[in-house]
């Protein structure tokens, strides 16, 4: 997509990169002055001089109390005495109209003087309206860290930072977004993020050409590699610990402004179903707990599919055992297994669309009256059987053990092409789309690193921390799929030291 | 790049119009779990019976009804044709689990059956295969416990008794004994009584038809000749009771003796028991009273072994397989020749018994 | 290595190689294929059940094919076409290079219709081949279209997909008759080696490496992993040949036309049974690299010699194998066809030793020549 996206912009060569750029100043205020929530007004006092604000952006307290009574109380003239006298931090004088333009738009509060219209000066006054830092509600954890982004940048960057006192820890800004100008950050640590990384991202980010940037998904999509693919190639998460955990292993991490989520890259696939708290356990309880969230997955993903595929073509499979309780169970309904699939899946899928968009108690009350109603209904209608019923409420609950959103919602939607498969040629159709989606996941790169890592390049270093979690005291390097510019995390002959006994 | 999502699109509706296998699910196919074959009223006609478990969609699921559907057709899979005719759901035969003949079509041979049953891919190689005595047909119908089909009733009948007394069995290990050089198959036995049904014995079989039987009291004989196993029971007669003896182990081992020009096999055994049960037997157990029953034991085996040896000779069968053995001992074996010799070969049978426990009460 | 870099076509981006351990997996998965599951039978038909011996004797002669394959890459530089042309010259170097490449189709060829084969004997009699094979090339066309890199991986897969399979051999080890394997040598030289010969054709696939080698990042260091597959196979395939001799009697196998296959339906579980379904389910995943594999290597060999974009002999060579996949049926003419192949790539590996005498000829001349 974005290669797509750098092809039109060669072609648009010389065009203006923004809309919101006025010629001359006066026009500028003229445009503003469409809009209500402008003021401007000439001092006639002790200085004399034209201040303009917007008025829904600009704290009133800075206006009133330093910059109105610094300009009253003294006779100034000129900015750069104003610019002395006035007791606020960062005031700056420029004639450069992007500037005066983007700042005003801020909130800044804009000073002219009649004896030179093209400078003015520029009083920081931002007023910035945002919610407390609460706890995570996505990506929550019983123990560790309860503190998750909000949506303004600097608080993030603020979490971000309180966590990771390094000097070395960089943060490049961007505005991103022909109207909206979000402020966009890339923050790395220098001297172990790979340089490659970081001018890739920063690359990718300054080449994108859409005119909103709302939330950081939208980043996902837009600097992904293959924009087309079901899985997310950026891992998106809300807590500022997985962040900075993030950086230290050498990642990139990009900050939005006006989104609560951060996106780490490169990222590969499992670790989209490493939680945080993997770190906060045991190495053993977490490895094991790693293995069960993946068996659901593959369990949520196949099991459906599975019983589609044995119920059509391969009956010879199931156990006589189990044999009377299916076919009991299937006896009266009157639908093929694919149907009868496809509209129990689709049910699930709804609870769970109607949960997510209604208030939070309304959608727990919809998603325990559903489940139980309609699926006790449904059973006793005789259009579902109960084996199913239970295949399906498992799976279902089994893709949310994912502990990143945005891959459970792959999940959920990869399932419905194997339900294809195992209708057209059974298991050997399921075994046709699990290839598909292994080739396709081979071939999926984030940020030009591979996703499928490490299965795929094969890196026995990094499984140490894939699909089971060793003792810190094995994770020596850092993953080496960063390519990090200091591949050791401490000293391993001092971690490994080993005291005889009684010493 | 537009023309290439609509001809996807387009050949993905017509995969999904069109691929689809014609499928029956399982709740829509007659599953056949258990066939018999018996001799057809007119000469040279077979009568197939089979059982197709009912599953309602009733509360106790536990009650178990079968449709039973009996004809008459030329072949075996002929069989399956007629059998099609009278039944409201497709036959499927990929679970079939028992196959069962009587012993008036055994006798004929059943050679075209076993040839069936290897070519086709569906049916599974652990599937049984036995030999009625009787009229296959009132074995399948009679329907024996109330919460288990016949084919469960029968499949668990022999699956237990191979763990016993009987010597194992299965449509793969039938057919390598058929396929085999120097070996020929057997089939358990069953029969009905009154209500129920048992395992009655072991029918020999040379090459496709059955030759002679083995009454169920000297199976375990047999079995302890045939292969190692460690569980199964046998009673004898001793002194003024019955003495019974438990398996706990045993192996046997087959040795190749005398020239390449007039063999002959040593068959030894070991086996280890104990006996749990002296009914009307005085003595106390002591070690030389263990003696005397490992004597009277030894005594007793010897004889049976010798008797069922005969046997085969005469019948010109192996069903111990002493043939296949001789030829992985013997380069450049000759079939031919083991055959001829086979009547009048020398076969020994020993047998150490050791009685290591008399129960928990003395 | 300075001589590679003249030759246009040869000198591969460092993003494009592969490390030296995954040729393990290539050569492995590639020799793995369709015949494992069915080919007990011919072997018994030569040997009878000292084929186990000529298994091991055809590992032999592997090993020594590989060290010749890596006498003539190293020396030679570069890939098959590339001796071709130093050889023969630029058109009769083409043109064999051409058979080569039609030999690659003919593998991919021979292990779709034989796997097609397979589903419909042993799963759906009433199979539509054409959307299936259609469904399959589409799948091979996406994987081969990512290069290859992505067929490495999908080899790694199917290995390590393909590993679980195995531990089913236990089954039938159980159930079988360990004397059968006795007594050692029942049949004469001449039988046991044109059992060898049978099971050869079973191992084709090593060739490759000469289509390839130039993928491999430090090829030197990726000879104990080309050797270390052959072993691997050579293994596999031995234990299968014991376990199948175990299981059946040879007459029996003699009439079993897909050991393996069978030997899968023993296996019961407390909540599966008959695992041939899934076995052959799985089996794609082994076979899949194998077609991937001979159709990258067949329009690689073309785009070296013509000056016509890769992707372009895909598209062709997809659409042209499409229609004999879903053309062909029955197991005569397949049987036929797999005899045919076998026999050229019996042919092919017997070529490999002469050409590296005619390329140690060839130099021998050019030095004296240049001197």
């Amino acid at each position: 997509m974005w290669k797509w996206m750098r092809k039109n912009k060669k072609k648009q060569g010389g065009q203006k990169p923004s809309y919101n750029q006025s010629d001359t100043l006066p026009e500028f205020i003229e445009v503003l002055g469409h809009s209500e929530d402008f003021i401007q007004f000439e001092l006639d006092g002790m200085t004399r001089c034209t201040v303009s604000y917007l008025k829904t952006m600009s704290d009133s307290k800075i206006l009133n109390r330093s910059v109105l009574t610094t300009l009253n109380s003294h006779a100034l003239h000129g900015l750069k005495e104003i610019k002395e006298t006035i007791p606020v931090e960062n005031v700056l004088i420029t004639d450069d109209l992007k500037v005066i333009q983007t700042k005003v738009m801020f909130g800044y509060i804009m000073i002219q003087v009649k004896s030179s219209m093209e400078q003015v000066l520029l009083v920081p006054a931002v007023s910035l309206e945002s919610r407390d830092v609460s706890i995570p509600e996505v990506e929550f954890s019983v123990v560790g860290p309860k503190e998750a982004f909000v949506e303004t940048i600097n608080t993030n960057i603020n979490l971000i930072r309180k966590r990771l006192p390094l000097p070395q820890l960089t943060v490049k800004e961007l505005q991103v977004g022909k109207m909206t100008s979000t402020r966009t950050a890339v923050v790395y640590v220098d001297g172990i993020a790979d340089q490659d990384n970081v001018d890739t991202v920063t690359q990718r980010l300054q080449d994108i050409e859409y005119d909103q940037l709302i939330d950081s998904s939208f980043i996902t999509q837009m600097i992904a590699d293959n924009a087309h693919s079901p899985f997310p190639q950026l891992l998106d998460t809300e807590r500022p610990d997985r962040v900075v955990s993030s950086l230290v292993e050498g990642k990139v991490a990009i900050l939005v402004d006006g989104s609560p989520h951060a996106l780490t890259c490169p990222t590969t696939v499992v670790e989209f179903f490493g939680a945080s708290d993997d770190y906060f356990l045991p190495w053993h309880l977490a490895s094991v707990f790693r293995l069960i969230r993946l068996f659901a997955v593959i369990f949520s993903v196949l099991s459906t599919p599975l019983y589609v595929a044995v119920l059509t073509y391969h009956f010879e499979m199931i156990p006589p055992e189990l044999m009377a309780t299916i076919v009991s169970s299937r006896s009266d309904i009157p639908f093929p297994p694919i149907l009868e699939v496809i509209i129990l899946e689709l049910t699930i899928e709804l609870l769970r669309e109607a949960g997510a968009r209604l208030p939070t108690k309304i959608g727990q009350t919809i998603g325990i009256v559903g489940g139980i109603v309609i699926g006790t209904a449904a059973v006793d209608a005789g259009l579902t059987s109960n084996v199913l019923l239970i295949i399906v409420a498992l799976s279902a609950l089994a893709s949310f053990t994912t502990p990143v959103y945005q891959i459970g919602n792959t999940i959920r939607l990869i399932r419905f092409p194997f339900l294809i498969g195992a209708q057209l040629w059974g298991l050997v159709g399921v075994s046709m789309c699990m290839v598909f989606f292994i080739g396709h996941l081979i071939k999926l790169q984030s940020i030009g690193r591979p996703f499928f890592e490490p299965l795929y390049p094969l890196r026995f270093k990094d499984l140490k921390d894939a699909f089971i979690r060793l003792p810190f005291t094995k994770q020596v390097d850092r993953p080496v799929l960063m390519r990090s510019e200091d591949p050791k995390r401490m000293n391993e002959d001092r971690a490994k030291a080993k005291r005889d006994i009684d010493e | 790049m537009k023309i290439k999502w609509n001809v996807l699109v387009l050949f993905s509706t017509f995969l999904l119009l069109t691929g689809c296998m014609p499928s029956k699910s399982v709740e829509e196919s007659a599953i056949v779990q258990i066939s018999g074959y018996d001799r057809g009223g007119e000469k040279g006609r077979i009568k197939g019976t089979v059982s197709i478990p009912q599953y309602g969609k009733s509360e106790k699921k536990t009650a178990a009804s079968e449709l039973y559907l009996t004809v008459d057709a030329n072949s075996i899979k002929d069989v399956e044709k007629e059998i099609q005719k009278q039944s409201s759901k497709p036959i499927s035969i990929g679970k079939l689990a028992v196959t069962l003949y009587s012993m008036e079509l055994a006798k004929e041979g059943i050679s075209d059956v076993i040839d069936v049953l290897s070519r086709d891919a569906r049916l599974s190689r652990n599937m049984y295969l036995a030999v009625v005595d009787g009229q296959t047909q009132d074995l399948i119908e009679n329907g024996y416990t109330q919460d288990e089909t016949t084919s469960k009733h029968l499949q668990g009948l022999i699956e237990n008794n191979v763990h016993h007394n009987f010597p194992s069995t299965s449509l793969h290990e039938f057919l390598y004994a058929y396929f085999a050089i120097g070996m020929d198959p057997y089939l358990p036995i069953l029969s009905k009584k009154e209500t129920f049904v048992e395992v009655s014995g072991i029918a020999f079989f040379d090459k496709g038809k059955v030759v002679t039987t083995l009454s169920d009291a000297k199976v375990f004989t047999f079995k302890m000749m045939k292969e190692n196993f460690s569980r199964g029971m046998q009673d004898l007669p001793f002194q003024d009771g019955t003495i019974m003896l438990d398996n706990i182990g045993s192996t046997v081992d087959y040795k190749l003796t005398g020239t390449p020009e007039n063999p002959g096999v040593d068959i030894h055994v070991k086996l280890e028991s104990e006996v749990n049960e002296m009914v009307g037997v005085e003595e106390k157990p002591s070690p030389k009273l263990a003696k005397e029953m490992e004597d009277a034991f030894v005594e007793y085996f010897k004889t049976n072994a010798g008797e069922m040896i005969e046997l085969f000779k005469k019948e010109g069968i192996d069903p111990l397989g002493l043939g296949h053995f001789a030829k992985t001992r013997t380069r450049h074996f000759d079939e031919k020749r083991w055959e001829d010799l086979y009547p009048d070969m020398d076969i020994q049978f020993t047998v150490d018994v050791e009685i290591t426990e008399y129960g928990i009460f003395s | 290595m300075n001589k590679l870099n003249e030759n246009q076509g040869l000198n591969i981006s460092e993003n494009y190689l592969v490390s030296p351990f995954y040729v393990f997996f290539i050569i492995f998965t590639m020799q793995v294929g369709i015949g494992i599951l069915g080919f007990e039978r011919y072997l018994v038909e030569k040997a009878g059940f000292d084929a186990w011996i000529s298994v091991l004797t055809a590992g032999v002669f592997l090993h020594i094919l590989v060290w010749i394959m890596y006498r003539l890459l190293q020396n030679g530089g570069g890939d098959i076409v590339h001796i071709h042309k130093q050889v023969f010259g630029k058109y009769i170097g083409g043109f064999l290079s051409l058979l080569f490449a039609a030999y690659a189709l003919l593998l991919s060829f021979d292990v779709m219709i034989t796997f097609i084969e397979v589903i419909k004997v042993w799963m759906f009699p009433g199979l539509q081949v054409w959307i299936f094979s259609f469904v399959m090339i589409g799948l091979v066309y996406y994987i081969v279209s990512g290069g290859f890199r992505v067929i490495t991986g999908i080899a790694l897969i199917s290995v390590v997909i393909g590993l679980p399979i195995l531990l089913l051999k236990f089954f039938p080890i159980q159930a079988g008759h360990t004397m059968n394997i006795y007594p050692n040598i029942n049949h004469s030289p001449g039988q046991i080696l044109a059992a060898a010969k049978q099971s050869a054709l079973s191992f084709l696939g090593l060739e490759f490496l000469l289509i390839f080698y130039p993928f491999i990042k430090n090829p030197d260091k990726s000879k104990k992993w080309a050797h270390f597959a052959v072993f691997y196979t050579t293994m596999l395939y031995f234990i299968s040949v014991l376990v199948t001799f175990v299981y059946f009697s040879e007459e029996q196998l003699k009439q079993v036309v897909w050991g393996t296959i069978s030997t899968w339906k023993i296996v019961e579980f407390p909540f599966i049974e008959r695992f041939e379904y899934v076995g052959i389910a799985m089996w794609l995943y082994v076979i899949l690299p194998n077609i991937c594999i001979g159709i990258w290597g067949a329009t690689r060999v073309m785009k070296r010699i013509f000056p016509v974009k890769q992707i372009h002999f895909l598209r062709v060579v997809c659409i042209s194998l499409f229609f004999p996949v879903a053309l062909v049926a029955g197991r005569d003419p397949i049987n036929a066809i797999n005899n045919f192949a076998g026999t050229v790539g019996y042919y092919v590996l017997l070529y490999i030793p002469v050409l590296l005498l005619l390329k140690m000829i060839s130099d021998k001349v050019r030095k004296r020549y240049e001197n």
